[in-house]
């Protein structure tokens, strides 16, 4: 026999074509408690089963695509790879703070990923193209490490009250982690371009070091620590 | 993202804040370790003291320390919560005016005119 058991949901609604205000909606959903279920299953289960209007954003299911970064409780998180079991029977789900919502739980990410672009995420160098490729040191590859790995999902920067107060100046954490990223990358000749172009009094230096973007991220990124070596990477200039 | 010019001042204003900072810790760690050298400190003592030259200048950067410190950090704030343009401009004149006041009392205070 199956051991069954109820969920409380308390979810954002937002369609703007219909509805004048935003509202929560309760769902109850019975689940059987040896099945492992994840958030992201109760969702799908609640658009079958019980309502179809209800939108979100997901593809991978485990983790790899970022699509899913919602928030669960007040806190982002990735609904794939957050098990029911980890969270309390009553469970409150809200899109992204800080961006403009679509609809549901579908936020208009354009302006993370205007901050992610400005960074110049993508090699730099102007040497004479090798042969073959451009070699690095074990060491030197190892300082990509706690980078590289980001997927973009915008829990951390959606997190950042710095981003909800600047999110036109201010590139956020996901954002910076990459500039970091480029930063100590052996293979690119542009750091101090890459320093001059973050050092206004927005684009990296209004991170307070507030730290939630370390709390949320679930690839357990550090981004301010990425952020403290910008700024020290700048001290070392001239 | 047209509203960034490219411009070092935040840089500057970062290091400005960590130096000013330091420089207002060590200073009155200088004047705790004064009051606590001398048991029986009065009127006089303090008195020759900041009649001191070097005194009254090093006493003179504390306050442009704390000063500019200050600023720094009231225009993060006011760039952070204040989203009206007449209030920003009208808290930054008020905070400017309070500045430039201390600043003029402070030469005042450790000078001594009359
Ligand atoms: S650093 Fe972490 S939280 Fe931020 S976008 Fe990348 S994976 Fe998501
Ligand atoms: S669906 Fe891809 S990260 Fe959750």
């Amino acid at each position: 026999m199956a051991k069954v058991n109820k969920l409380e949901f308390s979810i954002y609604r937002y369609n703007p074509d219909d509805d004048k205000s935003v509202y929560m909606q309760d769902y109850t959903l019975e689940f059987d408690i040896e099945q492992n279920l994840m958030l992201l299953g109760a969702l799908e289960r609640i658009k079958d089963e019980l309502d179809p209007t209800l939108s979100f954003r997901r593809s991978c299911r485990e983790g790899v695509c970022g699509s899913d970064a919602m928030n669960i409780n007040g806190k982002n998180g990735l609904a794939c790879i957050t098990p029911i079991s980890s969270l309390p029977r009553k469970i409150a789900i809200r899109p992204l703070p800080g961006l403009p919502v679509v609809r549901d739980l579908v936020v208009d990410l354009e302006i993370f990923y205007k901050q992610y672009a400005r960074v110049k995420p993508y090699l730099i160098n102007r040497q004479p193209t090798p042969k073959k490729e451009r070699l690095q040191s074990p060491e030197d590859r190892k300082k990509l490490n706690g980078h590289y790995e980001c997927i973009l999902c915008g829990a951390c920067t959606t997190a950042c009250p710095s981003f909800w107060w600047n999110p036109d100046k201010f590139v956020g954490p996901a954002g910076l982690l990459q500039a970091n990223r480029f930063i100590v990358d052996s293979r690119d000749d542009a750091e101090l371009e890459r320093l001059q172009d973050l050092q206004d009094p927005f684009s990296v230096f209004r991170c307070r070091t507030i730290m939630n973007c370390v709390e949320v991220c679930p690839k357990k990124l550090n981004p301010t620590k990425a952020i403290n070596n910008i700024k020290k990477e700048m001290l070392k200039i001239k | 993202m047209g509203s960034i010019v490219k411009s070092n001042r935040g840089y500057i204003e970062f290091v400005i804040q960590r130096l000013s900072a330091i420089y207002m810790a060590l200073y009155v760690l200088a004047i705790l370790t004064v009051i606590f050298i001398n048991k029986d400190l009065d009127f006089e003592i303090i008195q020759d003291l900041f009649s001191l030259m070097p005194v009254r200048i090093l006493t003179f950067f504390f306050i442009v320390s704390i000063l500019s410190h200050g600023w720094i950090g009231m225009w993060i704030i006011a760039t952070d919560y204040i989203n009206n343009a007449f209030l920003r401009n009208l808290y930054f004149v008020l905070v400017m005016g309070m500045i430039l006041f201390y600043l003029v009392w402070s030469i005042e205070v450790i000078w001594g005119f009359e």
